[in-house]
């Protein structure tokens, strides 16, 4: 049924049902749908953050806090009416901080392209490793089935349906349970926003 | 503040357009207060109004994507991704270890008595892979491993401290952390191998007469009972059917290929080659004539190409014939 509908619908709808589809796989943890829903951005996104930014480090941290945003909102995604305008929103407000953070030093860069300034990758491992640690600490603090439901998804790979079957749970109670920590993570992160923001600041200068 | 002059200003920045006078209002509208909320949303709507760029290297991105996803794994210990240099370090310090102790760990481990049996009843964890799939899975120990194809790998909810002990079914490849004294053992049907700290492949599907054991970092020793067959170190792999065991030299830039979509045989017969496509593309493949089965090749392709190309291409050099029956693929 599914097949016949994308056969029917124009061009242009079949775009918007696979994107649709690509965010609800992204919602359960889908890596690899995570990896496609990147790769369906990216276009739009690298050529307008650069003309915005005029810096190919700033792109990348903007592209990656999105995306960052993006993932540990995952279980939303399905909530959410038009995930794709959604996304270009978080990738506004990623835009709009790295703008007005540089025009408070008066270091806004108007023509001048800063082709000099070099492309760090070690500075952005720092960042996600020092966001995996936060989210460790988070992840310890969950109640231990939580925890464990948690950890067979991320770290083993599962899917709801196999987690549930092999802890004799209803599919209701994993999903559940995957949000909750989700939410738990993030609330976690949130009381250690201005910690993670001095340690992003401290790592660019 | 009107949204109009303020996608004006934006548009002339980006289209790198602005006049001094232009720049200076752009920079006191984004210096303002009041202005976040129209900012932000006339950003978005330029954002979604752009003209994608083709092409994109989707390629040099995949790194960044990959460290998003594995922000929010979290292995029972400490996270374990250390940069490049400590990396270096661990592993010239790991060797080191391992060489100098490799004498005495051998007789240790041979003298041994069995483990003594647990009395907390040990929890496991089965992860399989179905035909055409591929998965990534951190162990408790923080180890990794990627399992190809119709495989599976089972292993208990945490190690015990004496030993670190898996069973594989299929093929996977394995990056070991290193734990002092603590070995890491995999069981695959009678033959077992044993690391410290390494990464290598390990094929062993149940329907393949050899198990295959290729080492890219570090030193393994495989073994069938009590009896040890091959100690293996980078750029060795071993054969083993039954117990013997026949020792090659490989190329690591090839081991695991399959992982980034690669496939790779090297003297291999064409039955083992066409029983890894049938897993990795999820296809049914016949061979009519035994003798062509035995035919010993060498072959290497992305995965990309597709099946018809591949089986185009092995026919080609083996002399075969193909055609599709009924969704089967006849080689005769």
């Amino acid at each position: 049924m599914e097949n016949l509908f994308c056969l029917a619908a124009d061009n242009k709808n079949a775009v918007s049902y696979n994107e649709k589809i690509l965010f609800s796989q992204v919602a359960e943890g889908n890596e690899y749908a995570f990896g496609k829903l990147f790769n369906l951005f990216l276009p739009k996104l690298y050529p307008f953050i650069l003309k915005l930014t005029r810096s190919e480090a700033a792109v990348q941290e903007i592209i990656q806090e999105t995306f960052i945003r993006v993932w540990l909102n995952r279980d939303k995604l399905e909530e959410i009416n038009n995930p794709g305008g959604w996304l270009y929103k978080v990738a506004s407000n990623e835009c709009y901080s790295y703008m007005r953070k540089n025009a408070l030093n008066n270091k806004f860069s108007y023509a001048i392209a800063s082709a000099l300034e070099p492309v760090q990758q070690t500075e952005e491992d720092l960042d996600l490793k020092e966001l995996n640690r936060l989210i460790h600490d988070a992840v310890n603090e969950l109640p231990e089935q939580r925890k464990r439901i948690y950890q067979m998804s991320r770290n083993q790979g599962k899917s709801i349906p196999e987690i549930a079957s092999e802890l004799r749970l209803s599919t209701n109670t994993v999903k559940n349970a995957l949000v909750t920590a989700l939410k738990f993570i993030r609330k976690y992160l949130d009381k250690y926003d201005v910690i993670l923001s001095i340690i992003f600041l401290l790592y660019r200068i | 503040m009107e949204n109009q002059r303020l996608t004006y200003l934006l548009q002339q920045h980006l289209a790198d357009k602005a006049t001094r006078q232009e720049q200076q209002e752009l920079l006191a509208l984004l210096q303002a207060d009041t202005n976040g909320e129209e900012v932000r949303s006339v950003i978005a709507e330029l954002m979604q109004a752009e003209t994608p760029v083709i092409p994109v290297h989707q390629e040099s991105w995949q790194a960044m994507v990959q460290g998003i996803v594995n922000v929010d794994k979290t292995p029972l210990q400490a996270p374990v991704r250390t940069s490049g240099i400590v990396w270096l370090y661990r592993c010239c310090a790991a060797a080191i270890v391992i060489i100098a102790s490799m004498g005495l760990y051998y007789f240790l481990i041979r003298k041994s008595p069995a483990p003594v049996a647990q009395n907390t009843p040990m929890h496991f964890n089965e992860i399989t892979t179905a035909p055409g799939d591929q998965k990534e899975v951190v162990l408790p120990d923080g180890s990794h491993l990627w399992l190809h194809s119709a495989s599976s790998i089972r292993y208990p909810d945490s190690f015990s401290d004496r030993e670190r002990t898996v069973t594989l079914s299929g093929e996977a490849w394995f990056d070991v952390e290193h734990a002092d004294k603590i070995p890491f053992v995999i069981h695959t049907g009678e033959i077992t191998t044993q690391v410290i700290g390494t990464a290598f492949d390990i094929k062993a599907y149940p329907a393949q007469k050899n198990i295959i054991v290729s080492v890219q970092r570090g030193k393994v020793r495989v073994s069938a009972g009590n009896q040890m067959l091959a100690n293996l170190e980078k750029g060795k792999q071993v054969r083993i059917t039954g117990t013997t065991a026949e020792l090659r030299n490989i190329d690591i830039a090839h081991i695991a290929a399959w992982k980034s979509g690669n496939l790779y045989y090297k003297d291999e017969m064409l039955a083992d080659i066409i029983a890894d496509l049938q897993r990795v593309f999820n296809v049914s493949i016949q061979v009519k004539r035994n003798t062509l089965k035995e035919v010993v090749t060498t072959a290497a392709f992305n995965k990309d190409i597709g099946i018809r190309q591949a089986l185009d291409i092995l026919c080609r050099i083996t002399d075969g014939r193909l055609s599709q029956k009924n969704g089967i693929y006849i080689i005769e």
